[in-house]
């Protein structure tokens, strides 16, 4: 097993040994429930996307093949469109799940919780790595909901410019997080 | 009380590739015949489901999942269903469309001024699907000039009344001749450019720190590399310049994206 925790995503991806998998899960899980909190702001939405992600990345682990592109890269592709299929039908589908026979894990007050401050901590983390005026203007307007006038009325600037700028913050979080351009 | 959330997923995702991976050694034996006679049955099974689906009912049944004709789907994002209708839900102006296959994605559909089709092209060595190229909608609010110096913040302009125009003029671009065309009812003009650079007059600066690459900053959501080859269509709608290009890497990319991006401008409707 010491050989299997020191593999690289790639290696655990692609390794018949089912605890492999796992492994790549651990390393990965808190990011996924964080993204998925901040993106939905509800923890049992967070989870059922945060199952579903991974169950299909197990069906389609296969088709993986390591290159440029990080595993982690991969495993966000898959997320981004799980969450746009929970933005398209207003609730998480759970195809690769029942795919897999599996039923998602029941979420109680502590996992909630839990859920919840990822959410909040990654988002934070992401943030803080952004220039200040894209930080501003993406917390402004993707957090705390706040309308692009009064965003530039507060920055003292263009609507166009806060526009761009947090256009240009998510940019760099999604290069960051590995998400296509 | 229940065992946590994260580590009974794990445990039942671990069981799950246990599962899929017995599941995978058993599948040789039974195509080498150990068992001709369940073989031979899944085999009738399959031709079954094949006459089923290929009954008028059984189209009936696969085209539930789809839209139903003359209703239109929000759009989130995402992979795009082809024969489906989707009505953009903050853009200016609002549009409806169709895709011809299922090799389109929305990467985000929460910009009111701008709209992102990518062309996905087939799975990399890495497993994940490229992006060969781009249709996509533009309200631009401003441009960036490109004698001005100093960051991009600083070069932003009102946009030109005669977007086009301008753009021919642009230092990055070779442009052909424009010529007239008509997308979903609106009559406007279009031009193959061309992005030709060895500096760009101005640099689009997140663009290297994103895709690692130079980019020319024309305007916001504007921003090509050298080389990259597009049809520019410019309208007026509302009173405003309203842009719709289609573009790709290459010439060879932009001539296999062009029947597919028309095939999606025929079904176009804006409001």
């Amino acid at each position: 097993m010491r050989r299997l925790s020191s593999g690289t995503d790639e290696e655990l991806l692609g390794s018949a040994d089912p605890e492999a998998f796992g492994l790549f899960y651990d390393r990965h899980v808190h990011t996924m429930l964080g993204y998925f909190a901040r993106r939905t702001r509800d923890p049992e939405a967070a989870a059922d996307l945060t199952a579903e992600t991974f169950a299909a990345a197990l069906v389609a682990r296969r088709r993986f093949r390591p290159g440029p592109v990080p595993a982690s890269a991969w495993l966000f592709g898959i997320a981004q469109h799980k969450l746009a299929d929970y933005h398209r039908h207003g609730s998480a589908q759970d195809r690769a799940l029942r795919k897999l026979g599996m039923q998602r894990p029941p979420v109680n007050a502590d996992d909630a919780e839990l859920i919840a401050s990822l959410g909040r901590e990654s988002a934070a983390d992401m943030l803080s790595e952004l220039p200040e005026d894209q930080r501003k203007a993406v917390a402004g307007h993707v957090i705390d909901d706040v309308g692009y006038p009064e965003l530039a009325a507060a920055a003292g600037t263009s609507e166009a410019v806060v526009r761009k700028r947090v256009s240009r913050g998510l940019s760099s979080l999604r290069a960051r997080i590995g998400v296509r351009r | 009380m229940s065992r946590p959330f994260v580590s009974e997923l794990r445990r039942e995702l671990v069981d799950a590739a246990a599962r899929r991976e017995r599941r995978r050694l058993r599948l040789p034996a039974l195509r080498l015949g150990r068992r001709p006679a369940l073989a031979l049955a899944a085999a009738a099974c399959a031709a079954i489901a094949l006459a089923v689906v290929a009954l008028p009912g059984g189209d009936q049944q696969r085209n539930q999942t789809s839209a139903a004709p003359g209703s239109e789907t929000p759009l989130f994002g995402g992979s795009l269903d082809p024969n489906v209708r989707y009505a953009t839900r903050v853009q200016r102006p609002a549009l409806s469309l169709q895709v011809d296959d299922d090799g389109w994605f929305v990467p985000d559909a929460s910009e009111p001024s701008y709209l992102e089709l990518q062309r996905v092209g087939p799975r990399a060595q890495s497993g994940q699907e490229a992006v060969v190229g781009r249709l996509s909608f533009l309200r631009p609010a401003q441009v960036y000039d490109p004698n001005a110096r100093g960051s991009v913040d600083a070069a932003l302009a009102d946009v030109p009344e005669d977007f086009l125009g301008w753009l021919r003029r642009h230092p990055d671009v070779r442009a052909g001749r424009p010529q007239p065309v008509s997308v979903a009812g609106l009559d406007g003009m279009q031009i193959d450019v061309t992005i030709a650079f060895s500096r760009p007059a101005l640099e689009d600066p997140e663009c290297r720190r994103t895709v690692g690459r130079v980019c020319t900053a024309i305007a916001p959501f504007m921003t090509p590399v050298n080389g990259e080859r597009a049809r520019i269509m410019a309208f007026e709608v509302d009173g405003a310049p309203y842009v719709i290009g289609i573009s790709a890497f290459d010439q060879r990319g932009l001539d296999a994206l062009l029947p597919h991006a028309e095939a999606v401008l025929e079904t176009l409707r804006v409001r």
